[in-house]
């Protein structure tokens, strides 16, 4: 098999590759953000303190966090079914990858949101914000930059998922490594493959590093 | 302070308030029992030392701790029965400063004072002409365009002073407001928060564990020990005659004026006479009494120890004498000095 045959099935992968990742980082992300803000503001002493929504989600997010993608993509086949109609194909896969990154974003943004210093909530309270407001002019711009950071480590995460994804029928740079490169003892192909992600990551990760910094002024 | 009202009626008055916090499985009593009016107008401090509850009782002036039992109300309005949404358009009204000034710091100067104003829905042009005016009046329009990160503590506690006056508020709210500042960056501070109460006629609420505090702005002082009220009245009143220990130690912060412990001694040990301490203030004439001493008793006096400030514009403290002469004649002469003033005997 020759590059001229090669060639457009690779720049095939490459495209599902993006495919799944943008819409995992915008459908995800978005879940998981407001998924992270309600975990944030239902816990105890919260903005929305709520015990029994804090729990439920807290425990939700425990369950499905740790499960091995591997093993989610295909313990989830039933409800894509459901969902996409199919587990085969780069949907059902992306179907998977935004379940998974909307519970794993969930944690990141927990995580950054706790390091906001309690004072500015409390001062915004006392100027007669609402939560909504201080939801979404205080918490999300006062964490912004370690935010940013976060994303940018959940879009390594999620290309590394799409590989996995590849592997059970989702397409993508991950399939095309496998498929061609390993199962051929094509070493090249999968060299190919990896300098492909390896530039991916590098760019996400640089532009990331770049908007964290002009959100931090520095 | 031109519409101060001829009523008597407090702006803010707490009835009978406690409020307890669960700690764990304990009960823990924050405030017990709190019955105070602050009045429009004024400079009330609140002082007590930490977990005194001061915090705790400010806080409920803008609900942002709910009681747990008694009333708060302001301008006449219980505002414990009040729900969420109104709760917030009370807080319109009620400005708060904190001792870690609290300024958002993903905003400028600018950003900060206007975001209250956004919260209260004014337009962005009125936004602007409201920020501009207030930055002058605390002297901070060069740095509109900083972020917080760039500013003094100094500076950020004027931006927080900015910020919370830019809806107008009839009442502030001082936590612990130049706590984190040096001294210097403390008078400033106070200034400012007195003129806003003289220029713009806001009555504040200072909450504070310096005395030095409570007599450079307040008119009304509350001390606060272990979640009560143990003492309140005009400053003058509380520094002149203290009734609790707990008040006599704030009121020792700032006056130096009774030699106590190794000073005491040391006075002791360097002078045989009589000491006794006098109280100096505008209207008492020790002098007039003392000059005539030895011609009257037979009785000299030395001034050994005191300490003399200004409080509301009146000279206030204690002067420690010793007197020498004939017994009779020392009883005789701290009898005439009791008549001008409160004389102690600081026996051995």
């Amino acid at each position: 098999m020759n590059w001229d045959v090669l060639g457009p099935v690779l720049l095939d992968a490459v495209g599902q590759t993006l495919i799944m990742v943008t819409i995992t980082m915008l459908v995800g992300g978005f879940l998981g953000l407001v998924l992270g803000i309600l975990l944030y503001t239902t816990r105890k002493g919260g903005l929305l303190a709520n015990r029994v929504v804090f729990t439920v989600l807290n425990v939700l997010v425990n369950i499905i966090r740790p499960i091995p993608f591997i093993v989610f993509v295909t313990a989830l086949g039933p409800v894509t079914i459901n969902v996409v109609g199919t587990t085969l194909g780069t949907v059902a896969a992306t179907f998977a990858l935004v379940v998974a990154a909307t519970f794993g974003i969930s944690r990141i943004v927990e995580q950054n949101l706790v390091t906001i210093d309690p004072g500015v909530i409390e001062a915004a309270r006392a100027m007669g914000a609402s939560p909504l407001r201080i939801i979404t002019t205080l918490l999300v711009p006062e964490a912004l930059a370690p935010l940013i950071l976060g994303y940018t480590f959940v879009f390594v995460a999620v290309v590394d998922m799409t590989a996995v994804a590849g592997a059970v029928g989702g397409g993508g740079l991950g399939d095309f490594a496998i498929a061609y490169g390993y199962q051929r003892f094509n070493w090249v192909v999968t060299a190919v493959a990896v300098v492909i992600i390896i530039v991916l990551v590098q760019a996400a990760q640089f532009a990331g590093n770049w908007l964290a910094r002009k959100a931090l002024r520095h | 302070m031109t519409d101060a009202p001829l009523s008597d009626a407090p702006l803010i008055e707490f009835r009978d308030v406690t409020k307890t916090f669960a700690s764990g499985s304990r009960q823990v009593t924050a405030l017990d029992g709190i019955d105070l009016s602050i009045h429009a107008g004024d400079v009330h401090a609140i002082i007590g030392y930490s977990g005194a509850g001061k915090s705790t009782l400010v806080r409920l002036i803008n609900a942002l701790e709910p009681v747990t039992s008694g009333s708060v109300l302001i301008d006449g309005t219980d505002i414990t029965t009040l729900g969420e949404r109104r709760l917030r358009e009370l807080r319109l009204g009620i400005g708060m400063i904190f001792q870690q000034f609290n300024l958002l710091r993903s905003r400028t100067v600018f950003g900060n004072v206007a975001y209250p104003l956004k919260i209260a829905g004014w337009d962005k042009d009125t936004r602007k002409v409201r920020v501009a005016e207030l930055l002058r009046f605390v002297g901070l329009s060069e740095k509109a365009w900083d972020y917080p990160d760039q500013l003094s503590g100094g500076q950020k506690q004027r931006v927080g002073i900015a910020r919370a006056l830019a809806t107008n508020p009839k009442i502030l709210l001082a936590d612990e407001s130049t706590s984190a500042l040096d001294p210097e960056t403390t008078g400033e501070v106070l200034r400012l928060l007195k003129r806003v109460n003289t220029e713009l006629g806001v009555t504040i609420v200072v909450i504070t564990h310096e005395m030095e505090v409570v007599r450079a702005i307040a008119d009304r002082v509350a001390v606060l020990d272990a979640g009560r009220v143990v003492e309140q009245g005009a400053v003058l009143d509380v520094f002149a005659e203290p009734k609790t220990d707990t008040t006599r130690r704030f009121v020792e912060t700032v006056l130096h004026d009774r030699p106590d412990g190794e000073d005491l001694e040391r006075l002791r040990a360097r002078h045989t006479g009589r000491l006794v301490t006098a109280g100096i203030r505008d209207d008492r004439r020790i002098g007039t009494v003392l000059s005539g001493a030895e011609r009257k008793h037979g009785v000299r006096f030395e001034i050994v120890y005191g300490g003399i400030k200004e409080l509301a514009g009146e000279p206030i403290g204690r002067l420690t004498l010793e007197l020498t002469g004939p017994e009779a004649g020392v009883d005789a002469l701290v009898a005439d000095l009791r008549e001008v003033t409160e004389v102690e005997e600081l026996t051995a």
